[in-house]
């Protein structure tokens, strides 16, 4: 029974280790096609880029819209519970608002629900394409699948998660501003007043920053997971599987390293 | 000069069906079209368009180059003198059928959208598709996106085409004007069929059955 499980985590180490070079061979392989990529099709890959944007970004409006309500609601309910017990929220409110709303939450979140939206639709679209012989063919036809399929992809995905989570950042402190009027009556003013001490301009470039990385990561990701797949139907949801949980990982992680260098 | 030559040829695979080494020689000018199983067929055309490698000491060439010897970036440049069509056909599903032609045309860097757009035009012209023009592939019938499948392949004016089972379910008296026009444009070709196909048979230059035994040579000049 020992044996069986050392046997069971060498093998577990093995696969982690197999994914992790693939991994890294297509990190640089994509680094390299970006030097490479067609002058011819830029027009084209614009257009890849933008339908990526309106399909992760324009499309995904509502849903993230809504679900920041929600958070910037939630979040002024549970602060106000306690601030009723460590005084007044007004003190505490911009410090509260800026670091676990516009810092962590907003970036964190908005990826999560472009995993779930977008991530998902990528791995799923790119490991039919592999199941159906598309790739395969434009393989053949002398086509770079990089250039094709992933390139406009990331950047779509980056431009997306970067305008997303300024959306949803801004969406929260509003319905957080709502929230805190109705439920603790603090003016406007005093809202204000509170974000402008908590935050600086740098933390808008941080958040940028993060989203553009998540959303970067979460497109590469979700591609690596698409184009791995076999020949069999059935490896599109184990596709899907993977991207998603590799992006999950990535994001958390990313924040995390975020968080540190925040505070070195 | 040859235009496909294999040389001890057996895929990297194990459990492969192709388990004997097969060589053969294809000189340009020749249309060779060999009868066999699907597997062996996806086999030895994915080796001759350099996506996968033969077992060592196997060595494909193909118009006088090794696709199995190339870094990433030559392997892309030298597919683009080649005229593909695979099964499945690879026909991407989003793209209508001139956008099919044309993608592939853009991103190998050799045209602009609208010297690409030109020519897929002039292809799906010579192939009467133009009516199909905007039409997805899953809205084509059989038949025509077989013949869709072809006009992609033909699109890049390739030096050599390689064809997996092509126009099987097009009628005779149409697969063989269509196999017509490739051959008047492209000398060269290897083409895979597996079941009895009387216009490809008529059309080929050398054809060859592949089973068990290897290659069993059914004649030369059958055209």
């Amino acid at each position: 029974m020992i044996l069986d499980a050392i046997a069971a985590t060498g093998s577990g180490v093995r696969q982690v280790g197999a994914s992790s070079a693939l991994l890294t061979r297509f990190v640089g392989a994509l680094a390299r096609s970006t030097l490479t990529y067609p002058r011819t099709a830029f027009r084209l890959w614009w257009r890849a880029v933008t339908n990526q944007v309106r399909f992760t970004a324009a499309d995904a409006i509502p849903f993230v819209g809504t679900v920041a309500v929600a958070v910037g609601g939630i979040v002024i309910v549970e602060a106000s519970a306690q601030a009723i017990k460590f005084g007044g929220l007004s003190d505490t409110l911009g410090k509260l608002l800026a670091s676990v709303i516009v810092r962590e939450l907003g970036p964190l979140l908005t990826s999560i629900l472009v995993i779930g939206r977008s991530g998902t639709a990528i791995a799923a679209e790119l490991a039919t394409c592999r199941v159906y012989g598309e790739i395969d063919a434009l393989e053949a036809m002398g086509v770079n699948p990089l250039h094709y399929f992933v390139l406009p992809r990331i950047l779509g995905a980056a431009i997306s998660v970067a305008a997303l989570t300024l959306l949803f950042d801004a969406v929260t402190l509003t319905s957080g501003l709502l929230a805190a009027r109705v439920i603790q009556n603090i003016s406007l003013e005093e809202y204000i007043g509170s974000l402008k001490l908590a935050m600086r301009a740098w933390d808008v470039v941080e958040v940028t920053l993060k989203g553009a990385i998540s959303g970067a990561g979460i497109a590469a990701l979700c591609t690596f997971e698409g184009l791995r797949a076999g020949r069999a139907p059935t490896e599109i949801p184990q596709a899907v599987t993977r991207g998603v949980v590799d992006s999950l990982l990535f994001v958390v992680g990313l924040s995390g390293v975020f968080a540190v260098l925040r505070y070195l | 000069m040859s235009a496909f030559r294999g040389h001890d040829l057996r895929p990297r695979r194990p459990a492969s069906e192709w388990t004997e080494p097969v060589s053969f020689d294809v000189p340009e000018g020749e249309w060779f079209v060999i009868r066999t199983t699907p597997v062996r067929s996806g086999e030895l055309l994915r080796l001759c368009c350099g996506l996968d490698e033969p077992a060592p000491p196997g060595i494909m060439e193909v118009l006088g180059e090794n696709p199995g010897s190339m870094r990433r970036d030559a392997v892309f440049n030298f597919r683009r003198s080649l005229g593909v069509s695979l099964q499945p056909d690879g026909l991407v599903s989003n793209l209508p059928l001139i956008r099919n032609l044309i993608v592939p045309l853009v991103y190998s860097g050799n045209r602009s959208p609208a010297q690409a757009t030109q020519r897929a035009e002039a292809v799906l012209e010579m192939l009467e598709l133009t009516n199909w023009a905007q039409a997805r592939p899953s809205e084509l019938p059989p038949d025509l996106r077989q013949i869709a499948a072809i006009a992609r392949a033909l699109a890049p004016e390739p030096k050599a085409l390689v064809l997996e089972d092509p126009l099987n379910a097009v009628r005779s008296r149409m697969a063989s004007a269509v196999l017509d026009r490739c051959k008047a444009i492209v000398p060269s070709a290897i083409v895979t069929v597996f079941r009895r196909f009387e216009p490809l048979y008529d059309i080929a230059d050398h054809l060859v059955l592949w089973d068990s035994r290897g290659f069993v040579d059914a004649g030369e000049g059958v055209a």
